[in-house]
């Protein structure tokens, strides 16, 4: 549902950035070991995000419509 | 005018029913995103950290293995050796990228160093292909002209001297630099057959506990001053793609055969950081489910809790529904 849109890219951005701060966390301990971590995986993180929130949306949208019809 | 079917649903949602149940999914919702990225991160930055190019030279691709030795094997030497068979089995492996001999010499040698310094050792060589050393050296190369032999000591070896044996005899700690200044004079032996070279080191491994010769060297020595016999490896190198693949470590537990420990390790760290993945992943999962069925319920609330104020515009939205893409 069209409404919902707004909450669940706010709900994606916010576990972005907590993802994003751990990621950051954990690139300064490796750095130390001369370890590196690729920015891909966070793209990669990024696009899984965005695939989770399209399953979300799918997934309310089949479930709301199944409420409406069942209620009439 | 008759209002759009999001006007109508709009109206519903903003009265407020249910709110605590919206804000129960929404924090669900959040915390199950949180939980099933953190896993997709975690997997793929423990990947990347085991197998990237960039950090090959971190983890462990080189492993040396041979057999353990029991007390039923001591005194018998051939059962040390690496069968035809056994060599063959470790080669056909998956796991085995490519797979190297550790020759042996088969004659006596020597060190001395030069001067007044008094330092005399009996001591021994061993060659591994070049491709399966850790040292990059323009003098590591050998032939029947030169009488001097590029020799690689393992690190360890001067540790233990710096840090065990000059410090507890009261003897000077000796740096890389000073032990590859030094040449050493190297005799090689076999009966009445001698021949004497100046060793110099050129590098310190890491990799191969050992002392390293050129492999044109042990050929050719081994050829002049050796029975002429092709004696059986009794340790092996081999290059692994993934020393943590369970596979190889439960390879060489059948097989009874024992390499660095401390190589394996991740095999261990892998088993834990893949479980603690897939149980973030699986609540994730979870709770994505109980924050999808708690927004259904919201949803399903707030119309059932409206169907009478609304009824009106619940027909409408039924009708809409019945016809508008959602």
């Amino acid at each position: 549902m069209r409404q919902f849109v707004p909450l669940y890219i706010a709900i994606g951005i916010v576990a972005l950035l907590l993802v994003a701060a751990l990621q950051w966390w954990a690139s300064k301990q490796l750095a130390g070991y001369d370890m590196v971590i690729s920015p891909w995986i966070a793209a990669g993180t990024g696009i899984a995000a965005v695939i989770v929130i399209g399953l979300v949306y799918i997934v309310n949208r089949i479930n709301i419509r199944k409420n409406i019809n069942a209620i009439s | 005018m008759m209002p759009s079917f999001y006007q109508l649903l709009k109206k519903i949602i903003q009265t407020g029913i249910g709110r605590s149940r919206l804000i129960m999914a929404t924090g669900g919702l959040g915390i199950a995103m949180i939980l099933l990225l953190i896993a997709i991160q975690a997997h793929s930055d423990f990947d990347q950290l085991l197998y990237s190019q960039q950090n090959a030279n971190e983890s462990a691709d080189f492993l040396v293995i041979n057999k353990k030795i029991t007390n039923a094997m001591m005194g018998q030497r051939g059962q040390s050796m690496f069968t035809a068979a056994e060599i063959a089995d470790i080669k056909q492996q998956s796991f085995v990228e490519a797979f190297g001999f550790i020759t042996s010499n088969q004659y006596k040698v020597t060190a001395a160093a030069p001067g007044d310094l008094h330092f005399y050792t009996d001591m021994f060589f061993e060659s591994v292909p070049d491709t399966f050393i850790d040292v990059k050296n323009e003098e590591w190369k050998w032939t029947p002209a030169d009488n001097t032999i590029p020799i690689i000591l393992p690190n360890d070896f001067l540790n233990l001297y710096n840090f065990g044996f000059a410090l507890s005899q009261d003897l000077p700690q000796i740096s890389q630099e000073t032990v590859k200044a030094i040449p050493m004079k190297i005799t090689i032996s076999q009966g009445l057959l001698t021949q004497e070279f100046t060793g110099r080191i050129v590098g310190f491994s890491d990799r191969i506990s050992s002392f390293l010769v050129p492999g044109s060297f042990m050929e050719w020595a081994n050829a002049k001053f050796g029975n002429g016999v092709v004696a059986s490896p009794s340790r092996v190198i081999i290059k692994t793609k993934d020393p943590s693949n369970p596979a190889l470590v439960k390879y060489l537990d059948d097989k009874g055969y024992n390499t660095n420990q401390d190589k394996i390790k991740y095999s261990k760290t892998k088993l834990i950081v893949q479980t603690i993945v897939s149980v973030i992943g699986f609540f994730g999962l979870i709770l994505l489910l109980f924050a999808l069925l708690v927004f259904s319920m919201f949803v399903q609330l707030v119309i059932a809790s409206c169907k009478k104020k609304y009824n009106y515009w619940l027909h409408w939205v039924l009708l809409l529904v019945s016809y508008n893409d959602t």
